[in-house]
């Protein structure tokens, strides 16, 4: 078996900060949009610690510790930010944002609601124990 | 290893000292914070923070005497860092009062404190010798600017441009992080600045050069890191592919915090990519190669683009906000000129002076959009300023004159900065050398040509129309007394610009004045 | 100096791999088996909804965290991440090869003390901002 060299993790950190970037790009979900670019500071974060390990400096391992102080901050702003928008909108949709746009464009239309924001369906009700569940009535006997 | 470097005393003291107006305004603004939760009141906040901003400029300007030998630390105390150093507590005592009047008494400590932490960050990004330091800079400007969008105003409108700037800014801050690990990749080492053979320093760009440790394919890798520094920082410069946040967001919030975003976070971008591309240090060579092209490139685009598309705009702050994409492209078309070499000054100086000349003519404008604003009946259309001459004239002719300014009408400020840059440009040896830079001259008097029509256009209005409908009630008359004064600067400045000139660049023994550089391009 | 080489190898770690593939394999055998041996396949609402004993489920399993836990997380985070900085500042300082010199080991005690005093700071903001009070 192969050790892992330095291209390995770079390759990994590229797939990481690239599967962060498409999901910034794809996603409606202000959350999941925030936690996207996570993942990308996250492949960073990779990238640096393994060019430190291939350099023999700690320069790369002490600017990923800045660079999670920096994500920590961010991250509690994106709370506090998202918390505000949601109280004004009821709704994570980043697509209802959109007032501000050019005289002559229209708003983006997305027909199809966010996962997890349509009204789920009522729950069933169990008979209670002891009675004996409702028959429908026969309308004519003989 | 190699040999373990001991830190001493003295030293690490010394350098905590020369930092000290940074670390004094991350101070002042931590006990503002704090002092905000017991004390309320807009007056005296405000006082305390200009206060503050007074004595960082004072301090710096003692400090900025004899440039430092060439060194490798983390902060970098040369020409660029001292001029800009200076620059930014000026531009934020007149900032402080405009946004301090936008905001109620509960509010006042926040933002006073947010804007002092800003003005830190561009400040600590001037200084920079590592990408540490760079990304905290940047990131010291970032973060506080997110808590002003929404403490300026967090309407409907207010929250969606907090939430565009927001997004985008954490988006792009990942992009740039991700250049600045294959930068430190590729050397090896997190600091800006190396030191040749010769003494002086030099960027890390050039360390590439050398042909020791060539395990990467170099010239590929190096495009990924600067591709993605360059979108990361372009995000803040408003250059052009990353620029569809400014007019939306420049909208959606208060005129006084757009006026901020006009030149704070425009301004950190713009130093971090002197400070990424080693173009403080002067090469002794002329520029050129991918990364002269690359920002070439951004600067045509961001300059015509910006221009062409303010014509469109019906919304004030909107037209504002391109008209500031395209002067960041003048101040991107100055760094395509590259560093001081032997014959020639270089493109940084002209871009530092066109950097406070803008930042003078652009507050000036937002401020007085912002003593404009009526709640009940803001200014938002251009047609908004028709027969405003008549009404408020003060007002008017200081708007006029900012917008003379940035038009770079000649007895501005911005008449020579924009003549230094084009000079610049035009006796560049690398014009001789490839015709592109020549045709950025050429491209700056075009677009120059084409933003004199819609600057023409606000100052028709405002003096040649009459007034459209009922007229809201002026604000508060300190945003008045700022744009008054920063009008006053525009044409002092453009009558003596050598006042600004306080700073010089050393090269190989030779005194190259960076600012301004009029004088030093005639004779090299 | 030439680079170091990796030596870090995925083969130290293979017990881990054979307890996972043991757990992802008992996980698909009890799933596959509790299928194939099922008597039938008749879907009511009421077979399909939560098992809650016998009694009429109350809501959805997801539940929402109250709002006013958020505001704790916020403030945590300026303590999480205090942590971050201390080991290496101990290490840097007091480790067995520090790395600088005695009387510098006094200023950067101060400079560490001077950085948890920020941190007291901002704790008393949040709590003069009322982030405590349980509204």
């Amino acid at each position: 078996m192969n050790s892992p060299d330095l291209p390995h993790y770079l390759a990994c950190a590229a797939v990481l900060f690239v599967l962060g970037l498409v999901g910034f790009l794809a996603r409606r979900n202000l959350i999941l949009m925030f936690l996207s670019v996570e993942l990308m500071v996250q492949g960073v974060a990779l990238n640096f610690v393994a060019f430190a390990r291939f350099r023999g400096n700690l320069d790369g391992q002490s600017f990923v510790l800045f660079m999670l102080t920096v994500a920590a901050c961010e991250a509690a702003l994106a709370l506090a930010l998202i918390l505000a928008l949601y109280r004004t909108q009821a709704s994570l949709d980043v697509s209802l944002w959109q007032n501000l746009r050019e005289d002559d464009l229209d708003a983006t239309e997305d027909d199809e609601p966010l996962p997890g924001m349509m009204p789920e369906a009522p729950l069933p009700s169990l008979p209670v124990a002891g009675i004996a569940p409702a028959r429908p009535e026969e309308s004519n006997r003989v | 290893m190699p040999t373990q470097e001991m830190l001493d005393v003295t030293g690490f003291l010394g350098l905590s000292l020369r930092a000290g107006p940074e670390l004094g305004l991350l101070a002042l603004a931590c006990l503002t914070f704090l002092g905000g939760t017991f004390i309320r009141g807009r007056l005296l906040w405000g006082l305390v923070g200009v206060i503050g901003l007074g004595f960082a400029a004072g301090f710096s300007a003692i400090q900025s005497g004899p440039a430092f030998a060439p060194t490798r630390d983390f902060f970098c105390f040369d020409d660029v860092a001292s001029c800009v150093r200076l620059i930014v507590p000026i531009l934020g005592m007149l900032m402080l009062p405009i946004l301090v009047a936008e905001v109620d008494d509960v509010r006042a400590a926040d933002i006073v404190g947010c804007t002092l932490c800003a003005c830190a960050g561009v400040s600590l990004t001037s200084m920079a010798g590592d990408l540490v330091l760079l990304f905290l800079g940047l990131e010291a400007v970032s973060i506080p600017t997110y808590v002003m969008l929404y403490l300026a105003r967090h309407d409907r409108r207010g929250q969606e441009a907090t939430l565009k700037y927001f997004m985008l800014s954490i988006f792009s801050s990942a992009l740039f992080l991700f250049g600045a690990s294959y930068l430190y990749g590729l050397t090896g080492q997190t600091r800006l600045t190396s030191v040749s053979s010769n003494g002086l320093s030099r960027g890390i760009l050039e360390l590439l050069a050398d042909p020791s440790s060539q395990r990467f394919d170099m010239p590929r890798t190096l495009a990924i890191a600067l591709i993605f520094v360059i979108a990361g920082l372009g995000m803040k410069i408003t250059a052009v592919p990353f620029h569809f946040y400014a007019p939306d967001v420049y909208q959606g919030t208060s005129p006084g915090m757009a006026g901020f975003l006009s030149w704070f976070p425009k301004a950190a971008g713009l130093i971090a990519l002197l400070r990424v591309l080693g173009l403080a240090h002067g090469h002794g060579e002329p520029f050129g190669g991918m990364d002269g092209t690359l920002i070439w490139i951004l600067a045509v685009v961001t300059m015509t683009l910006g221009n062409c598309l303010a014509i469109w705009q019906g919304n004030l702050r909107r037209m504002l906000a391109y008209s500031g994409v395209a002067q960041g492209g003048y101040m991107l078309a100055s760094l395509a000129v590259g560093p001081a070499t032997h014959q020639h000054a270089g493109g940084v100086g002209p871009m530092l002076f066109y950097l406070a000349a803008y930042g003078i003519m652009s507050l000036g404008a937002f401020a007085i959009i912002a003593y404009l604003n009526d709640p009940e009946m803001p200014v938002e259309h251009i047609d908004d300023l028709a027969g405003l001459g008549s009404r408020a004239p003060i007002a008017s002719w200081s708007l006029a004159i900012c917008l003379f300014g940035m038009l770079g009408l000649p007895l501005t400020v911005g008449f020579i900065a924009k003549a230094q840059v084009l000079l610049a440009t035009l006796v560049s040896p690398m014009a001789a050398g490839s015709s592109l830079i020549g045709i950025l001259g050429l491209l700056i008097v075009f677009n120059a040509a084409v933003g004199a029509w819609y600057y023409l256009g606000l100052v028709h209005r405002m003096f040649l129309r009459r007034p459209l409908g009922p007229q809201g009630k002026c604000g508060p008359k300190v945003q008045l007394a700022a744009g008054l004064v920063c009008a006053i600067l525009t044409v002092l400045l453009g009558i003596v610009p050598s006042w600004l000139g306080w700073t010089q660049i050393r090269q190989g023994g030779r005194v190259h004045a960076i600012v301004p550089a009029v004088t030093m391009v005639a004779k090299p | 100096m030439p680079p170091e080489p990796f030596d870090f190898s995925l083969t130290t770690y293979y017990p881990i791999f054979l307890f996972l593939g043991a757990v992802i394999g008992f996980a698909v055998v009890s799933l596959l088996l509790s299928y194939l041996i099922n008597p039938g396949r008749i879907t009511t609402s009421v077979k399909q909804m939560p098992y809650e004993s016998g009694m009429d489920p109350i809501g959805d399993a997801r539940q929402q965290f109250d709002v006013r836990f958020y505001l704790i997380a916020i403030l945590f985070l300026v303590f999480d991440v205090e942590l971050l900085f201390l080991y290496p500042w101990a290490v840097a300082t007091y480790g067995e090869y520090p790395v600088v010199t005695p009387s510098l080991q006094t200023v950067l005690f101060w400079e560490g003390m001077i950085f948890l005093a920020t941190l007291l700071l901002a704790w008393i903001v949040a709590w003069r901002k009322g982030v405590f009070r349980w509204r």
